[in-house]
C-alpha cells in the first residue's frame, strides 16, 4: 500500500464509526482539503465589519434599550418626575452594552478572534459603535418623547438621561482594566445598580445638588459634563482595546 | 472588501528572527530564531518552556518584546497574514448560543469568506470532522474530543498556508490521536504546519523538522530521521542536562 493510500485510509478512520462521514464526500474533501480555491479578504471595510457584528449581537443588548424606551412611554404620562425614573434605568443599559463589547473574553473566544482577518480589535470597535449609537439614539428618542411632560429643554433632558449611563460606562471600563474586573465580568452590574440608586437620589427635583443646575439656569453644566464624559468613555474604550494583548494573556 | 481567490504555490517561509518576549520579570522566550518551510514542524518542550508564547507571537496575538516574525517577508501583525493563517489554541471557548455550524460560519465571516462559500466550506468540514449529525446542537453540549475537532475544522476554514496548532491532541483519545497525526501529515504537504506538544510520539513520525524549547530558549532544532534513533530518548537526554 502506498503511503498516500495508507494516509487516506487512516484519515477515513479518524472518526467514530457512528460519526463516519459519507466516503464519497470524504474522498472529494481530501482532494480539496488544502488545495482548493478560497476567497480571501485582503482589505476590510468598516461597513462589512459592522454588518457581520450586527448579526452576532445578542438580543438581550437590543432588548435592554427597547425596554427602557417602553418604560419611558409607560411612566411618562402625568408624571413630572419621569425623567428621573428613566435616568435611573440607564446604568442597566450601560452595563448590558459594556458586557456585550467584551463577551469575547467572558466566553474564551478572544484568542481565536485575534487571529482572524477581522481581528478582535475590529470586532470590539464594531460592537461598541453599533450598540453605542443605538443606545444614544434610544435615549435621544426618549428625550423627544417626554419633552411635553418635563420643564426642561430636550438637550438638558438628554443630559440627565445620559450622565448616569456614561458614568456607569466609565466605571465598568475602569473595572475592566483590573484583574478583579477581568475575572468578574458581571462585577460592573453591581456598579450599575449603585449608580442607579445614587442617580435617583442626586436628580430629585428638590435635591440641594440638583436645584442650582436646573432651577437657576446652570443646566449647561450638565450638558457640558455629558459631552466631556462621552469623550472620556470613547478614550477609555480605545485605551482598553490597546490592552487586548495583555488581557488575553491574563484571561488565558 | 478586496478579495482574491488565488492560492499561492510559491515557496513559503515563516521566519522567526531573534524573537524575545518578556513579562515583567520573566523572560518567556529568549532571542529565538528559526525558519519554517512547507511541511510539519514539531515544537517540543516541557510545560512552561515558552511554546504557547512563541505560537501566540507567530499568530500575532502577542507582540514580541524584541525581534521580528515574518511570513514571506510580511510582518505577522498584518491583516494579509491573518487571512492565510489557521490557528488552534490550546484552549478555546464558544458563545453559549452557538451551534457547531454557527461557530464555523462565524469564523468564516471573520476570515472574510463570502456567505455562500462559507456555508459550503463549513458543511464540507463538518462532514469531514464527523460533526455533521450534531452540527445544529449547541457547542456547549459537545464532548472534549468533539470540541477539539470543531476547533481543527475552524483552523482549516480558509485553507491556511500557515497552520499553528497548540497542543492539538489534548482531549483526544489515543485512537483519535493517531488519526489526527495522519491528518496533519496530509495538510503539511501543502502548508507550513507548526504543532506544539510535550508528547514526543505526537510528532516523532510526522514532523519533517523538530524544534526543542527549554526555559524560553531553543535547545535544539533540525531534521529527525528514523536512522537517528529514538527522538524520545534524545529529548529526555537533552532535557535532563
Amino acid at each position: 500500500m502506498t503511503s498516500e493510500a495508507k494516509n487516506r485510509e487512516l484519515l477515513l478512520l479518524f472518526f467514530e464509526p457512528d460519526e463516519k462521514p459519507n466516503p464519497a464526500k470524504k474522498e472529494a474533501f481530501l482532494k480539496n482539503v488544502m488545495t482548493g480555491q478560497i476567497t480571501r479578504a485582503t482589505k476590510i471595510t468598516l461597513d462589512r465589519m459592522l454588518l457581520i457584528q450586527v448579526k452576532y449581537i445578542r438580543k438581550m443588548a437590543w432588548l435592554a434599550a427597547l425596554m427602557i424606551l417602553l418604560a419611558a412611554a409607560l411612566i411618562t404620562k402625568g408624571n413630572p418626575d419621569s425623567v428621573l425614573q428613566i435616568a435611573a434605568l440607564t446604568p442597566l443599559l450601560a452595563f448590558v452594552t459594556e458586557i456585550e463589547t467584551r463577551r469575547s473574553y467572558a466566553y474564551g473566544m478572544a484568542e481565536l478572534e485575534m487571529t482572524t482577518a477581522f481581528s478582535l480589535r475590529s470586532i470590539r470597535y464594531a460592537r461598541f459603535m453599533i450598540l453605542g449609537l443605538f443606545d444614544m439614539a434610544v435615549l435621544a428618542g426618549i428625550s423627544l418623547l417626554i419633552r411635553k411632560y418635563v420643564a426642561m429643554s430636550v438637550l438638558l433632558t438628554l443630559a440627565h438621561l445620559i450622565l448616569p449611563f456614561l458614568l456607569t460606562m466609565i466605571g465598568a471600563l475602569l473595572l475592566e482594566r483590573t484583574v478583579f474586573g477581568r475575572t468578574h465580568p458581571y462585577g460592573s452590574g453591581v456598579l450599575a445598580l449603585l449608580i442607579a440608586v445614587v442617580t435617583e437620589g442626586f436628580l430629585i427635583p428638590d435635591s440641594p445638588v440638583a436645584i442650582p443646575f436646573v432651577m437657576y439656569g446652570f443646566g449647561w453644566v450638565l450638558e457640558l459634563a455629558a459631552v466631556f464624559l462621552l469623550a472620556a468613555v470613547i478614550a477609555l474604550f480605545c485605551a482598553n482595546i490597546k490592552q487586548d494583548e495583555e488581557m488575553t494573556a491574563i484571561w488565558n | 472588501m478586496e478579495l482574491t481567490t488565488e492560492r499561492t504555490s510559491k515557496h513559503m517561509e515563516l521566519k522567526i528572527d531573534r524573537v524575545s518576549k518578556q513579562y515583567r520579570n520573566k523572560i518567556a522566550v529568549d532571542r529565538l530564531s528559526a525558519t519554517l518551510h512547507t511541511g510539519v514542524t514539531g515544537l517540543l518542550g516541557a510545560n512552561g518552556a515558552g511554546k504557547t508564547t512563541l505560537m501566540r507571537m507567530i499568530c500575532g496575538v502577542l507582540t514580541p518584546t524584541s525581534g521580528e516574525i515574518t511570513y514571506n517577508g510580511m510582518p505577522v501583525s498584518e491583516e494579509r497574514y491573518r487571512s492565510v493563517l489557521g490557528y488552534l489554541p490550546q484552549e478555546f471557548g464558544c458563545y453559549p448560543e452557538f451551534s457547531g455550524r454557527d461557530f464555523l460560519l462565524y469564523f468564516a465571516a471573520l476570515k472574510g469568506m463570502p456567505r455562500n462559500e462559507a456555508e459550503i466550506r463549513s458543511e464540507e468540514l463538518l462532514e469531514t470532522v464527523g460533526l455533521a449529525d450534531v452540527s445544529k446542537k449547541r457547542v456547549r453540549t459537545y464532548s472534549g474530543g468533539m470540541k477539539q475537532r470543531l476547533g481543527i475544522a475552524q483552523a482549516l476554514l480558509n485553507r491556511p498556508q500557515v497552520l499553528i496548532l497548540d497542543e492539538p491532541t489534548a482531549g483526544l483519545d489515543p485512537m483519535e490521536r493517531v488519526r489526527f497525526r495522519e491528518l496533519i501529515g496530509e495538510i503539511g504537504k501543502s502548508s507550513i504546519v507548526l504543532l506544539s506538544t510535550h508528547i514526543v510520539s505526537d510528532v516523532e513520525h510526522i514532523a519533517d523538522h523538530i524544534l526543542m524549547m527549554k526555559d524560553g530558549e531553543l535547545l535544539w532544532q533540525g531534521e529527525w530521521k528514523e536512522s537517528d534513533g529514538s527522538l524520545e530518548e534524545f529529548y529526555l537526554r537533552e532535557f535532563r542536562e
